[in-house]
């Protein structure tokens, strides 16, 4: 057994390390709690991988454990999974790190943005574009809608579940 | 400020939430902030930073290293990741049993610390019958057989998910990777770059009117 090397960890990392990351920060929505998933997740593959196992093999290995670590990511934080990896979530995520030379082309996840509110009613809309894309506080977003704080919190909440009715939605449409 | 108010302000923070008991309602507004949030970091090609990655690539060549040091000390290494408390637990506890029950001399094995612990009343498992059961330390399934009574754990030998019945066939199936075995342990299917081992099977018995196994952990 000893004998036999398992896989080459430097290039099975190298060349995932990126994937895994993009897939959980879209899960999970900020860098820390990505960074410590990814890291959970190549810890966990580590041991137990074969060392024959193909490039395709690992990936699918990498997704499957990446979906049981963002799952008890979300029940130690809440008691009940929030968002979930599908098994054929991988079809959006780019595997290399070529990104898109400045200003040549508007950025697939800026449309992504724009489509989601777009489906949204006009204040709702309008909250979320103020919190998310130019980082309004709920006290300046409230100034700027003229409302009171306790009534942009209101808008804020209907908006966001509709947002992610809409973005479900989408996702469905793809 | 409510809790998914805050939740907001965390992501929008890039920083890591704090833990609440969301209802329904809650959940799909941080649904919707997790999306948009996501969608502005970009996160489908967003680059990790530098740093964690050369951090993290060093753990793991360090952590694939044969043992050269104390293993306590190749623990503390553990530093960039959490540790996954239950499935990891679960997995030890699964790697106990097994040395307890699977042991060469099966007529007298020599026990471990454990005790027999009732999972059921015997009335509750007519011949043919199965139950689910559930102690503080491992969870599986009874059947009364021809052969007599038959107790295998429900945590899957890869990462610790809990088993789930499906019906018919009476299989045990993963609901984390699909892997599935038969109520005798024994694995029937699985499709993972990776051996696993089959179920931990328990000693079981019936004593005044209950059906115990034999457990090697002490209540907590």
């Amino acid at each position: 057994m000893e004998g036999k090397s398992g896989p080459d960890w430097e290039t099975v990392y190298r060349e995932n390390v990126v994937w895994v990351y993009r897939l959980i920060l879209k899960k999970v929505g900020n860098p820390a709690d990505a960074e410590d998933l990814t890291g959970e997740v190549f810890l966990a593959v580590l041991k137990p991988l074969r060392g024959n196992a193909n490039a395709a093999e690992i990936r699918a290995y990498l997704l499957a454990t990446a979906r049981t670590v963002l799952a008890a990511h979300w029940r130690r934080l809440f008691g009940r999974e929030i968002t979930t990896i599908g098994l054929d979530e991988t079809t959006e995520i780019p595997d290399d790190d070529h990104r898109i030379p400045n200003g040549t082309t508007v950025p697939a996840t800026d449309r992504r943005v724009a489509a989601i509110l777009a489906e949204l009613p006009e204040r709702a809309r309008k909250v979320l574009q103020l919190r998310f894309l130019e980082s309004y506080s709920l006290q300046d977003a409230a100034d700027e809608l003229g409302v009171s704080l306790a009534n942009v919190k209101v808008i804020q909440h209907r908006a966001l579940r509709l947002a992610a009715q809409a973005a479900a939605r989408i996702e469905e449409q793809a | 400020m409510n809790d998914v108010d805050r939740f907001t302000d965390s992501l929008l923070g890039q920083r890591s939430p704090e833990p609440f008991r969301p209802d329904d309602e809650q959940v799909a507004q941080m649904r919707g902030a997790i999306e948009l949030q996501a969608a502005r970091l970009g996160a489908a090609d967003a680059l990790p930073d530098a740093d964690f990655v050369a951090r993290l690539g060093r753990e793991l060549a360090a952590e694939c290293t044969p043992p050269a040091m104390p293993l306590d000390r190749r623990a503390n290494r553990r530093r960039v990741v959490r540790t996954a408390g239950i499935a990891a637990a679960s997995l030890a506890a699964g790697a106990g049993i097994d040395r307890l029950v699977r042991g060469p001399a099966p007529a007298a094995p020599p026990r471990e610390p454990g005790e027999w612990r009732t999972v059921a009343a015997s009335k509750d498992v007519p011949e043919g019958g199965l139950r689910e059961f559930e102690l503080d330390t491992v969870t599986g399934f009874v059947q009364r057989t021809p052969d007599g009574l038959r107790a295998v754990s429900s945590t899957c030998t890869h990462l610790g998910c809990r088993l789930r019945l499906a019906n018919p066939g009476r299989q045990l199936v993963c609901p984390c990777h699909n892997a599935t075995f038969a109520l005798t342990g024994e694995i029937l299917h699985y499709d993972l770059p990776v051996e696993i081992p089959p179920l931990s099977v328990f000693e079981a018995r019936e004593q005044d009117g209950d059906i115990q196994i034999y457990t090697p952990f002490e209540r907590a």
